[in-house]
C-alpha cells in the first residue's frame, strides 16, 4: 500500500508545470498521465473478470466510479479525525459502505444484472483504485477535489474496461450490446469470453499508450 | 494510552455511523429482493412448462397462481410443480427442479414435462456458473427451446447438426456443460415416473 501512496505525483511539481486550474488538473490526470490502470498498473483483476460483455461492464465501471467518487469524499471530509494508526480500517470501511450500497440497490431493481454479475461487485472494494485513491489524495485533499479525483480516477479506469470489453464481445460472440453486429462469415474466438484474452489486449493496449503517448512526458 | 483509547473509539463511532445507514437500505429493499426472487423461480417455472410470459411481476404471479400448484413430496425428495390447464382444473403437466454439477458450479433447471410424463415441454435454468461464452450458452434462447416436443432419454449431436427425438445440439468448445445438461435432463426423466399425481 506504501506503493500506491508513492506513486501518486508531488503536487507540487505538477502545478509549477501547468497554469490549468487544481480541479482541472486532478481531472484530466485521472484520464491521462496518472491513469490508474496504464501508469499505475491498479485494478487490473477486475479488467480480466468482467468485460467479456459490454452490459456487465458498463454497470461495473458505474459501480467503481460511484464507490471511488464517494469513498474519497467520504475520506476527505474525516480526513482531520482519523488517528493514521487506523485509516486503512476505516478507509476499508468507508469503502465497502458504498460498493455493499451499490450491491443491494443492483439486486432490488437490476436482478438480471446482479445475478450476471455475481460476486464481482462485492469485488469492487478490493479493487486497488478505490483504496490507492483514498490513500494517495483523499486523506490529504480537501472533500470537492477528492471527488473529482474519485470521478476522475473511475473514468479513466473504465474507458480502458470499455475498449477491452468491445473488442472482446465483438470478437468473441459478433455481437455488441447483445445486438449481433457482425454476420454470419464472422467465426467467434472463444479465446475471446474467456478470461487470458483480457490479459493479452490489456498487455498490448498498454504497450501501445505507454510506447507511443506516454513516453513523452518522460523526458 | 489516552491516545489509543481515542483510536479505538474512534473506530468503533465510525463503524456504527456507517454500517447503519447500510442496514437501513437493506431493510428497505428487502420485499423488494425477496420478490425478484420469487418472480425468477415463478418464471422458470412457468417456462419450462411452456406457458407464455406476461412482462410484469406482479402479472407473472398471479399467472403462477391459477395455472401452478406446488405439490410436497413426503420422503425427503424435492417438491415438484403440478401444472394446470387454463381455466379448467385439469392437469397440464409437471415441472421439476434439477441439478447437478456442471463445469464450475452446480447447474439447477427447471424441466417440464407434459400430461404423458414423457415429451419435454420446455427447459429454464435457475442457476448456473458455466463459462461465459461457452458452457453459458445454455441460456440462449435457441439452446433452451430445441427441448419443447422431445422425449428422452437424451443423447448429444454437434451443435447444429440434426437432432432427433431423442437428441439435442451439445455447444461446441463446452462438452462438459453439454453433458451435465444430459444428466441432468436424463435424472428428471426417470423421477417424473415416479411421482404420484
Amino acid at each position: 500500500m506504501a506503493d500506491i501512496a508513492s506513486r501518486a505525483p508531488a503536487p507540487a511539481a505538477r502545478r509549477a508545470r501547468k497554469p490549468r486550474s487544481k480541479a482541472a488538473t486532478t481531472f484530466l490526470d485521472g484520464i491521462g498521465k496518472n491513469n490508474p490502470v496504464f501508469v499505475q498498473i491498479l485494478g487490473i483483476c477486475s479488467t480480466l473478470a468482467v468485460t467479456n460483455v459490454v452490459k456487465n461492464t458498463v454497470v461495473m465501471c458505474l459501480g467503481l466510479i460511484w464507490a471511488t467518487a464517494m469513498s474519497n469524499v467520504s475520506v476527505s471530509l474525516m480526513r482531520k479525525w482519523i488517528p493514521a494508526r487506523v485509516r486503512m480500517i476505516v478507509e476499508t470501511l468507508i469503502i465497502a459502505v458504498w460498493v455493499i450500497i451499490v450491491d443491494i440497490v443492483l439486486r432490488a431493481f437490476l436482478p438480471d444484472i446482479s445475478r450476471q454479475l455475481g460476486p464481482y461487485v462485492g469485488l469492487i472494494i478490493t479493487n486497488c483504485i478505490v483504496m490507492g485513491r483514498t490513500e494517495a489524495f483523499g486523506l490529504s485533499n480537501p472533500p470537492g477535489l477528492s471527488f473529482i479525483d474519485g470521478v476522475s480516477a473511475g473514468l479513466g479506469y473504465s474507458y480502458i474496461l470499455l475498449i477491452i470489453a468491445v473488442i472482446r464481445e465483438l470478437m468473441g460472440s459478433g455481437t455488441l450490446l447483445s445486438i449481433r453486429v457482425l454476420g454470419p462469415w464472422w467465426t467467434n474466438w472463444s479465446i475471446m469470453v474467456m478470461a487470458p484474452s483480457a490479459f493479452f489486449l490489456l498487455g498490448v493496449l498498454i504497450w501501445i499508450v505507454r510506447g507511443a503517448i506516454l513516453k513523452e512526458g518522460k523526458k | 494510552m489516552n491516545q489509543r483509547i481515542r483510536t479505538v473509539l474512534f473506530t468503533v463511532v465510525v463503524t456504527v455511523v456507517f454500517v447503519a445507514p447500510i442496514s437501513f437500505v437493506y431493510l428497505l429493499t428487502k420485499p423488494m429482493v425477496r420478490l425478484n426472487e420469487e418472480v425468477f423461480l415463478k418464471t422458470g417455472v412457468l417456462s419450462a412448462a411452456g406457458i407464455a410470459l406476461p412482462s410484469s411481476n406482479a402479472e407473472i404471479v398471479s399467472l403462477f397462481a391459477s395455472r401452478v400448484e406446488e405439490v410436497k413430496t413426503a420422503a425427503g425428495e424435492p417438491a415438484f410443480y403440478r401444472v394446470k390447464t387454463e381455466g379448467g382444473g385439469d392437469i397440464a403437466g409437471y415441472v421439476l427442479i434439477s441439478s447437478g454439477p456442471g463445469l464450475w458450479g452446480q447447474i439447477t433447471a427447471t424441466i417440464g414435462f407434459d400430461r404423458d410424463r414423457e415429451t419435454l415441454t420446455g427447459i429454464a435454468f435457475l442457476s448456473q456458473s458455466e463459462t461465459p461464452g461457452l458452457g453459458a450458452r445454455i441460456d440462449e434462447p435457441w439452446f433452451k427451446t430445441q427441448f419443447r416436443g422431445k422425449r428422452g432419454p437424451f443423447t448429444t449431436v454437434g451443435e447444429g447438426e440434426p437432432a432427433a427425438e431423442n437428441q439435442f445440439d451439445a455447444l461446441t468448445g463446452a462438452s462438459i456443460t453439454s453433458t451435465a445438461v444430459q444428466s441432468i435432463l436424463n435424472a428428471a426423466i426417470a423421477r417424473v415416473t415416479r411421482l404420484g399425481n
